[in-house]
């Protein structure tokens, strides 16, 4: 059956030397998932976003050295040859960038100020917040959830729930008290 | 690339022509050696100021260099035209290593040779800065000419391939050096130190240059929008 492919693949490469473009368009189109297929194989050493890429270096590099091909040959080490060679190239050139590059990490310390970095602080607060708000009673909890978790306006939120603009903001007012109290606490 | 593969799949379409593939690797390596060959005589006709003393010359030890250095430069250029060729043996490189070993064999005999007869003043260098020059015009066209073949090629090793255009420049300059010259060389070392010192610094400067020259396309065709 590979066999069989690259027989195939071959006849395509021969045509398309002789200048049968549409042999030229099967060859690459048959030819970019082996030659995908070979990418992935490696993706170990690349970066997966970097696939395509090489993928098409090999396409270009393909045309590029058309000549080299000789029809006494197999194809398919000659195919290979090609593919690796960029693969390693891509490989290196990724190896470079990286030695140059600074990954980014968002979650890293970015200002000098302690009260700056509030990311990792934030990430453990949310867990307290929200079971905060769950022990609130019934009409204080919907008071936040509308007004502070969804913004809406105090018309909208009174509108919502059929309750008076100030009783929203009463029961807004205790509940923000309670969980100020019950955050410090932890 | 920001080209979607299809794309570029079209854009390669487009610019197919047909081609003419490459001759076999022993016909360009016969044809490289032919010109060298023709510079070379040029030059040693232009450069040599007594060719008398080659006919006192019966040491066949002389020749045998001569010829190993020779084979050396060719094998070299077999090489590099086999390194561009995909699909080929990755060992095809080490082809001129056989001719190289016997080359630097005959000038490891030679030093034992010289120090024998002559003891630690038979392993000194003297100095030849015209051998190195020598050597230098004489691999500068040899050189030229199999890295402008060699880019018809696939540049699978850069470097490697340069290298070997530069051994087999500096493998058939080294003759040049040694048959032009109007005295022999006083010691084997003088040869060691000065030839394959040469040798050694075209290698690596080509080697370097190499990577310049033989490199992949990067952009597809006509896609300079």
């Amino acid at each position: 059956m590979a066999e069989a492919e690259s027989g195939d693949l071959r006849s395509l490469m021969l045509a398309a030397n002789r200048g049968d473009t549409e042999s030229y368009a099967r060859l690459l189109r048959e030819l970019t998932p082996v030659v995908r297929r070979i990418v992935v194989a490696h993706r170990r050493s690349l970066a997966a976003d970097a696939v395509e890429d090489v993928v098409q270096e090999v396409l270009l590099s393909i045309h590029a050295a058309r000549a080299t091909y000789d029809s006494d040959r197999p194809f398919m080490p000659w195919l290979i040859a090609i593919a690796r060679r960029r693969i390693i190239d891509a490989v290196r050139r990724q190896i470079r960038r990286g030695a140059r590059e600074e990954p980014y990490d968002d979650r890293t310390v970015t200002f000098v100020a302690a009260q700056t970095n509030t990311l990792g602080e934030d990430a453990v607060r949310t867990d307290d917040l929200r079971g905060a708000i769950a022990q609130l009673p019934r009409g204080q909890r919907l008071a936040i959830e509308l007004l502070k978790l969804r913004e809406m306006s105090l018309e909208e939120a009174s509108a919502a729930t059929g309750s008076t603009v100030g009783a929203l903001k009463v029961a807004t007012h205790r509940a923000m008290t309670t969980l100020r109290a019950r955050l410090k606490k932890t | 690339m920001s080209i979607e593969t299809d794309e570029l799949i079209e854009m390669l379409v487009a610019d197919a022509a047909p081609v003419r593939p490459l001759a076999p690797p022993w016909l360009r390596t016969s044809i490289w050696f032919a010109i060298s060959a023709g510079y070379v005589t040029v030059v040693v006709a232009v450069m040599s100021q007594d060719t008398s003393r080659f006919a006192n010359i019966r040491f066949s030890r002389f020749w045998i260099e001569q010829a190993a250095a020779i084979c050396t430069g060719v094998a070299a250029a077999a090489a590099a035209y086999l390194s561009v060729i995909p699909g080929r043996s990755d060992r095809w490189p080490l082809l001129p290593t056989v001719p190289l070993g016997v080359w630097l064999g005959i000038l490891g005999y030679g030093c034992i040779r010289d120090w024998t007869q002559h003891g630690a003043a038979g392993l000194l260098a003297a100095s030849d800065v015209p051998c190195a020059v020598a050597m230098l015009l004489g691999a500068s066209v040899p050189v030229a000419v199999l890295m402008v073949a060699l880019r018809s090629g696939a540049p699978l090793t850069p470097i490697a391939t340069a290298a070997l255009a530069g051994l087999a420049g500096g493998g058939l300059s080294s003759v040049i050096a040694c048959v032009a010259r109007p005295l022999p060389h006083p010691t084997t070392m003088t040869v060691v130190v000065w030839h394959l010192g040469t040798l050694l610094a075209t290698m690596a400067v080509v080697a370097c240059i190499g990577r310049y020259v033989f490199t992949w396309p990067t952009r597809p065709p006509r896609s300079s929008q």
